[in-house]
């Protein structure tokens, strides 16, 4: 991968692909379509599109992963800015700012901002990355079953930070991904598991039914008792494109942000809704007209936008290299990786360093596209808002059903997807989260498979997960973050009484 | 937390605590061809322990709890409400009319059924015509476009 020639020979055939860069663009419009839409998440968007790349090569089908996840991100704005409903959650600190600019008359000068902001907050992610991954990687490369076990823990804490009000009811949610995982063959011994005969589950529970299962269906019942948008959205295009002179006088909040961003994306289980507060707060303290924030000031969308984007680049710096997801989309896009053969971690790096290029050379166009897409077409994203609720929902469960279908052509995957996703309902409206199931599914069996593993290397003694320095550590800062969590949530729960 | 949120969690914990007792049964019961080191199924089973465990320490004080007499503004709660239970009802119905008339035409009747339900006002000519429009460009893009091979017995059985 340090081979300059391979590196520039790499590139130049995926630029000059415009098949690739195609479904980059379509992946991109689609991710900002479903940010745009309140009730859609990016994650929903990238859950359902991951079927549409099945036919597709590796590289191509993470080009359009990634332009839907960079999409979603930014999708959010439009909602948030024209209606003051945020479209992604990551979007709700653009509202502040947002809405009261479009009140004002200024809804396209924020959109425009929205949109440049969001771009800049992926371009220095994007650079982060680059720079960081590789070295990352590298160090990586030494690691054994305990290590991996010990990341996977690691990942599986996360689940204490993902798991909202009550940390008991996220733990029974991850728990029970982890339970789906044990379904098929045993990683060891290769014995069948909870299969009861049935030759569709000899592979395991598929990652795809479980996704839409889990994140779509249970979105879709919700939203038929929503009205969904009753206000009829229009737009007035001026002075969309934002001054060079304002630009250069916004450089260091967007710098600011878009590094803020970036660093709490790479810390697992935060998100673009803490990063764009943080950087909205920083922004607020450190500039000359403090009380105009929350009234219309076009930095506090600057700050917003350019940090939840900023968190798509450093998220994917510990799922590209450790295999531990950043966030809930990329939980789900670790799965879209999986489904197409690629295994993030180290090893991605040494055995596919074509694919690893062409992450990151996709992350680059999807945010050049991801802008223009903006600024081409912002009357079309704002026609979106007025698609009646009736028709999205209709469409939606024919999409979900399709997607869990695609995969293997298999009908039973159909069924598994309303199986898993009335329990999803269920488990929604009972207040258990869904982030921390993704996160067992997809952990769990790559924990339970390095945890035998070590404990073979052993001879069953447990305490070769303390007495490698590198597993030592990543354990101690997983039981930290794990008590940080829970004394947050005690905290807070004392503070209510 | 609503009584309505607690009697779904109530639910949601008894069958958990059901699915995982189902599994430990099977767990405890299988056959494994290990000859040292845990066995397939010990893993499992520590796993399903700590759930049952964990269902339980939620599952007590929400019996006590929903064993209270409700107030006036809690008996006035919707549990499901009707057009989630009528579309649970259409997706289902949806998926198995793929194997009897194929997946265009249950799409498109779908896509329609689920429209009216869920506004009423619109006009029944043009949910039919966005619906066809909707079933055609969907089997457009993934049968041609993707190669998705979708069941279709009806156009089959036209066809021979």
């Amino acid at each position: 991968m340090n081979d300059f020639g391979f590196i520039v020979s790499t590139v130049f055939s995926l630029v000059s692909d415009p098949f690739i860069l195609m479904l980059i663009a379509v992946g991109t419009f689609m991710g900002l379509i479903f940010g745009s839409l309140p009730g859609l998440t990016a994650t929903m968007g990238v859950a359902i599109l991951i079927p549409i790349t099945f036919t597709l090569e590796p590289t191509a089908a993470v080009g359009m992963m990634l332009g839907t996840y960079i999409g979603g991100m930014a999708g959010g704005a439009v909602s948030a800015t024209l209606l003051n409903i945020p479209g992604t959650p990551s979007a709700v600190v653009t509202c502040l700012d947002g809405y009261p600019m479009s009140k004002q008359g200024r809804g396209a000068e924020a959109l425009g901002w929205a949109a440049f902001a969001s771009g800049m907050g992926s371009f220095v992610s994007w650079g982060i990355l680059v720079l960081l991954a590789p070295f990352l990687a590298k160090l990586c490369l030494g690691f054994g079953p305990p290590e991996y076990a010990a990341l996977a823990f690691f990942g599986l804490t996360i689940i204490a930070a993902v798991s909202g009000r009550s940390v008991i009811k996220g733990l029974i949610a991850g728990l029970l991904g982890i339970m789906l995982s044990f379904i098929g063959v045993d990683p060891i011994w290769g014995d069948l598991r909870f299969t009861y005969g049935n030759i569709n589950l000899m592979s395991g529970i598929s990652i795809m039914p479980a996704l839409i299962g889990f994140y779509s269906i249970p979105q879709i019942l919700i939203s038929c008792t929503e009205k969904g948008n009753t206000q009829k959205v229009d737009l007035k295009i001026s002075n969309f494109m934002p001054s060079l002179k304002k630009i250069w006088a916004s450089k260091i909040n967007i710098i600011r942000s878009s590094i803020i961003g970036t660093v709490i994306g790479i810390i697992p289980a935060t998100g673009g809704n803490i990063a764009s507060f943080l950087a909205y707060d920083q922004t607020k303290r450190f500039s000359k007209d403090p009380d105009s924030f929350g009234r219309g000031n076009y930095e506090g969308v600057v700050a917003s936008e350019a940090a939840n984007n900023g968190v798509c680049g450093g998220a994917l710096i510990p799922m590209l290299t450790l295999g531990i997801p950043g966030d809930s989309v990329t939980a789900v896009l670790l799965g879209g990786l999986l489904i197409h053969g690629l295994r993030p971690g180290p090893s991605l790096f040494t055995d596919h360093p074509d694919i690893v290029l062409g992450i990151f050379t996709s992350l680059l166009i999807a945010t050049i596209v991801m802008v223009l897409i903006q600024m081409v077409g912002i009357k079309l994203f704002v026609k979106v808002l007025n698609v009646p609720v009736n028709y999205l929902t209709a469409c939606l469960v024919i999409l979900s059903l399709v997607g869990s279908y695609a995969l293997r052509n298999n009908y039973f995957d159909v069924i598994l997807t309303l199986i898993i996703g009335g329990l999803g309902y269920l488990m929604t409206r009972g207040g258990f989260p869904m982030a921390p199931t993704v996160l067992g599914l997809v952990l769990g069996s790559m924990f339970e498979g390095e945890v035998r593993r070590a404990l073979k290397l052993s001879g069953g003694d447990f305490s070769i997960f303390f007495t490698r320095p590198v597993s030592f550590v990543i354990i101690v800062i997983a039981v930290s973050v794990v008590i940080v969590n829970v004394l947050k949530i005690i905290k807070e729960s004392k503070a209510k009484i | 937390m609503s009584r309505t949120e607690k009697k779904f969690e109530l639910i949601v914990l008894i069958f958990l605590v059901i699915l995982t007792g189902v599994l430990l049964f099977t767990a405890s019961t299988a056959d494994s061809v290990a000859t040292d080191g845990l066995s397939s199924m010990e893993f499992p089973k520590y796993i399903f322990m700590i759930v049952i465990a964990l269902c339980l320490i939620i599952m007590i004080p929400n019996i006590k709890t929903l064993c209270k007499k409700e107030n006036n503004s809690e008996s006035k709660e919707i549990f499901i409400d009707k057009r989630v239970g009528i579309s649970l009802a259409f997706i289902c119905s949806y998926a198995i009319l793929w194997n009897v008339i194929g997946f265009f035409l249950s799409s498109f009747l779908y896509f329609s059924a689920q429209a009216k339900v869920l506004d009423k006002e619109k006009s029944n000519l043009q949910i039919i015509l966005i619906g066809f429009c909707v079933a055609l460009f969907i089997y457009g893009v993934f049968g041609f476009a993707f190669k998705v091979s979708f069941p279709e017995p009806l156009m089959e059985m036209l066809l021979d």
